[in-house]
């Protein structure tokens, strides 16, 4: 099973330990996985915007990177790139090889969870503490990895089932599990009034519930909320699932 | 004309904590009430899922049913007009008053004339409409369009209403009570609806099968409108047709509990005709509906049966307010429904949204309104109605973004500012994310400089020892 | 304005317009599950709607005659129920405006809905719709054994086409539209009270039920009108 990785901008630019911890996870695990060096963006911030043209381009241009690799599976460590190369990624002729990477590719909790079932954690990583649960919107309702609220169908929670599997880990949601944080994209630059209001109203609901420590598998989620808790000066870190799932998360 | 700019209008909102806050806690409890009603039913999905499809079979056949309606209503006595626009609506209209010598109607809540600016017409025209429900009351009085579908004046706060009725009906300007605001509207509409003419109307849902409408409402002040005065006038959008008896208790079950998270309107009203001695009129308005219905990307926008569901889970809307959206339609819905009324001057509303998808997953007819937003962003850009900011910035970025070896570079000068311009420079006014946010901490290494730096190496090292 | 010509072009512009035919689902007659008495008092009074259960429709007049609301000396009472004398008449409320001075209101209702709480009502069993609009107390009277579990139920047993204004009522009229605050007696009646007969389980002494957390901080009184 040949794996590639690959690894989305703001992740290797802002907070490259998600992408560190989520290859260091692969390898424990003992797969084959290779680095796609010369991936460039999923073209998520120009189709977010409404400019096809630009995000056709820039999916032209890494196809022959991340699609004509044959790799069995590519995992992105993040969700909403995961989201926009799975059900976006029309600016290219959908030949088999596409298609096949549209449905092979996966986000680490999907791929964890769901390809690799797994039932323990390499390395037995502890984080002994209670850690709030943020599913971010698009791993929610785009990639399904949880029951929105919204929905009336049985409840799960992939990236809960696979926090339970670190030792000591208290999984807790905020009192408005669910609600979008405000982070959006492109979106909290364009309108820092709203986002930064739904942020806000986001770290203080963690600060109200006492919790200290947040993980979502959505680090544009976290980047947002992080830097949102500092502007105010609360106690909050932040971390990207496969930080904690990998023994790397410091508290 | 001007663009309306949403951003802007939303964050003179969120300044006003107390209402902001208000707004955010009542929509919040309205969406959580809706989680509980729905929870209890067991086949809640499905009815989503099936209402739907009852709508999308009725919008394919449309003519068929809007005829068989129309003829099931004019059998049943009522006056069917058809109306190609706003202005064929309200002269429509204007014409039956006139017959009547009307001077004076109540209103129920009707999202449909406003959309016709039925109002405001009527009174160039020397005929006074009052609005009987209390939300839209208060707007009326105000000068101000409702704020949200079912709950027009919900971005006010108790001391708001309070001004306002002492300004315009003479109440106690320190009595902020709901209880008692509520009572100065009804005895002033009481001393209305013995005096009118005419009561009017908008329509929930219209039965091809048994040509009548149904009307939901929780005040009481639809069905006083109707079933009081001589001349009932009623206006139903092309859309709002479905085709039997037995479809509409499946509307009816998710209305309500999509909309307050409450069982029931208070109200369920069905009209079949006209009161003895009284004459029933009814309006079938188009106003670009059935240009909307030939546009393949978006015709299943016309499922929408105005529940406000969507407005409730925003969280764009709960914190701004429907009137930052400066529109007919707000939140959601309006942000996918209005661009296709005026594209320019609406083009920076599709923006308004962070995709988090949750207003597709209450809607109880799922009209897809996160895929929507994508489309409409893309035709805003197609058109170049785009903002000039975003038209540099996704200009910059394309060549920026487009291969790993630009991307790499780009990165590395955004680290080498993060790391190099002063806090004070940062955080000043150019850099839009400095109002909320503080910016990230540099990390030491990228991914990829770290995997050059030690991985690469080592596999390479691995590689020989293999060979 | 030419009527046929706007009807025409509406429709041929659908006809010309409109997508791939969609197929028309049937919609199950979706069973509900609880029980249709217990349910449909625990809802009505969730709308802040009253219960009082009788044995007998005897009984249930026989309530109803000793109540405040229908001491025909001091109030008006307007009455479409069988059995029930009023004291406005039929000429009294010619001009329908007259409903406006009504104080109470006591009509038949023909179907109850367990599911919501909902009593179904028609121009036929109001009379005038107008009468119990505009009063402000309404008591229905409904046959305990014409009480429906469901909403799909209920409507199979309506002919929509019989009535000219037919209407679920539940509970009394109300608004949440300032701050979201529940208020009843909105525009229509203060007060909402169903007299189920024909239940074998009521109580000897008749036991009127109230939400013990409904709305009662009601205005009786404005400096406008006393009769708010």
């Amino acid at each position: 099973m040949k794996i590639g990785f690959f690894v989305p901008c703001y992740i290797d630019a802002i907070h490259p330990q998600a992408a560190k911890s989520t290859y260091g996870l692969l390898k424990k695990l003992g797969l084959d996985v290779e680095f796609i060096e010369r991936g460039a963006c999923c073209s998520l911030p120009e189709l977010d915007m409404g400019y096809i043209s630009h995000a056709c381009t820039l999916e032209k241009g890494i196809v022959p990177y991340i699609v004509d690799k044959g790799y069995d599976y590519v995992v992105v460590p993040s969700g909403i790139c995961t989201d926009q190369f799975r059900d976006h990624f029309d600016g290219v002729e959908q030949t088999p090889e596409v298609i096949h990477f549209r449905s092979t590719v996966h986000d680490p909790v999907e791929f964890l969870h769901d390809i690799l079932k797994i039932t323990e954690l390499p390395g037995k990583p502890s984080f002994p503490y209670r850690v709030a649960l943020h599913n971010g919107c698009h791993s929610l309702r785009y990639l399904n990895e949880a029951r929105p609220t919204e929905l009336m169908i049985k409840p799960f929670d992939k990236c809960a089932d696979l926090l339970r599997l670190v030792d000591g880990l208290e999984v807790g949601y905020a009192t408005r599990r669910d609600e979008c944080c405000g982070f959006g994209g492109t979106y909290s630059i364009w309108d820092p009034s709203c986002s930064g209001q739904q942020g806000r109203d986001k770290v203080n609901d963690y600060q109200r519930n006492g919790f200290r420590y947040v993980t979502s598998q959505d680090m544009s989620c976290m980047i947002h909320q992080q830097t949102v808790a500092r502007k105010l000066g609360l106690d909050l870190k932040m971390f990207y699932i496969t930080e904690i799932l990998n023994g790397d998360a410091q508290p | 004309m001007k663009q309306v700019n949403q951003v802007k209008l939303g964050a003179e909102y969120i300044a006003k904590t107390a209402h902001r806050e208000m707004h955010d806690r009542c929509l919040w409890a309205a969406r959580m009430r809706r989680d509980k009603v729905a929870a209890s039913i067991p086949e809640w999905e499905e009815m989503r899922e099936l209402a739907s499809e009852i709508k999308l079979h009725t919008l394919s056949n449309l003519d068929y049913y809007l005829e068989q309606f129309a003829k099931n209503a004019e059998a049943n006595g009522i006056h069917v007009h058809w109306a190609r626009n706003a202005e064929e609506h309200n002269q429509i209209i204007l014409d039956i008053f006139k017959a009547h010598n009307v001077k004076v109607v109540t209103k129920g809540k009707s999202m449909t004339m406003d959309e016709c600016g039925m109002r405001e017409f009527m009174a160039k025209n020397g005929i006074e409409i009052n609005e009987a429900d209390l939300g839209e009351r208060i707007q009326q009085l105000d000068n101000q369009r409702p704020s949200h579908i079912v709950m027009p004046a919900i971005h006010k706060l108790r001391s708001d209403v309070a001004s306002l009725f002492a300004r315009t009906l003479g109440s106690d300007p320190k009595n902020d009570d709901p209880h008692y605001l509520n009572s100065v509207m009804r005895a002033d509409m009481r001393k209305k609806y013995v005096k009118v003419d005419a009561g009017m109307s908008g329509a929930n849902f219209g039965i091809a099968e048994t040509g009548g409408i149904v009307v939901c409402t929780n005040e009481g002040n639809a069905d006083i409108s109707a079933n009081l005065p001589p001349l009932y006038v009623a206006t139903m959008g092309i859309e709002k047709v479905i085709p039997r008896q037995a479809d509409l208790p499946l509307f009816i079950r998710l209305l309500s509990r999509s909309a307050l998270g409450l069982d029931m309107t208070q109200y369920t009203s069905h009209y079949h005709g006209p009161r003895k001695g009284q004459e029933m009129h009814l309006v079938i308005l188009d106003n670009g509906r059935s240009e909307r219905l030939a546009a393949k990307e978006y015709w299943p926008v016309l499922k929408c049966i105005r529940c406000g569901a969507c407005m409730n889970t925003c969280p764009v809307f709960r914190r701004t307010s429907g009137i930052s959206y400066d529109a007919i339609y707000m939140g959601p819905i309006g942000i996918v429904l209005e661009p296709s009324y005026d594209l320019y001057k609406y083009a920076r509303l599709p923006y308004s949204c962070t995709h988090c998808g949750s207003c597709g997953d209450v809607c109880p007819v799922k009209v897809p309104i996160p895929e929507l937003v994508f489309y409409w962003r893309s035709e805003v850009v197609r058109h170049g109605y785009g903002q000039p900011t975003h038209n540099i910035e996704e200009g910059l970025a394309e060549p920026l973004l487009k291969s790993s070896s630009n991307l790499a570079i780009a990165e590395k000068l955004g680290l080498w500012a993060l790391r190099h311009i002063p806090e004070s420079i940062a955080e000043s006014a150019v850099n839009p994310w400095a109002k909320a946010h503080k910016d990230p901490i540099p990390p030491e290494e990228t991914f990829r400089q770290y995997y050059n730096r030690v991985i690469k190496p080592g596999e390479e090292k691995n590689e020989k020892s293999d060979q | 304005m030419d009527q046929i010509e706007a009807k025409n072009e509406i429709l041929a512009r659908i006809k010309a317009g409109k997508p791939e035919l969609h197929p028309l689902p049937d919609v199950p007659m979706y069973p509900y599950n609880g029980n249709a008495m217990e349910d449909f008092i625990s809802h009505l009074l969730g709308f802040d709607g009253k219960a009082v259960k009788f044995k007998t429709r005897g009984d249930a007049l026989k309530w109803l005659s000793a109540q405040p609301e229908m001491e025909l000396d001091k109030t008006l009472v307007y009455s479409s129920a069988e059995g029930v004398t009023g004291n406005v008449s039929e000429e009294n409320i010619a001009d329908l405006h007259n409903a406006h001075e009504i104080e109470t209101c006591v009509t038949e209702g023909e179907f109850g809905v367990g599911e919501m709480g909902s009593i179904w009502v028609t121009d036929e069993s109001l009379r005038h719709a107008a009468c119990a609009l505009l009063s402000r107390h309404l008591f229905v009277l409904l046959d305990g054994t014409k009480i429906i579990p469901g909403l799909h139920e209920t409507y199979s047993r309506i002919n929509l086409r019989q009535h000219q204004y037919g209407s679920f009522y539940t509970g009394p009229s109300a608004t949440a539209d300032i701050e979201a605050v529940h208020i009843t007696g909105a525009q229509g009646p203060l007060s909402l009270t169903a007299l189920i007969y024909n239940c074998a389980d009521a109580p000897v002494v008749p036991e009127l039920m109230v939400n013990p957390n409904a709305d009662t901080s009601i205005y009786t009184k404005s400096r406008f009108d006393n009769k708010c």
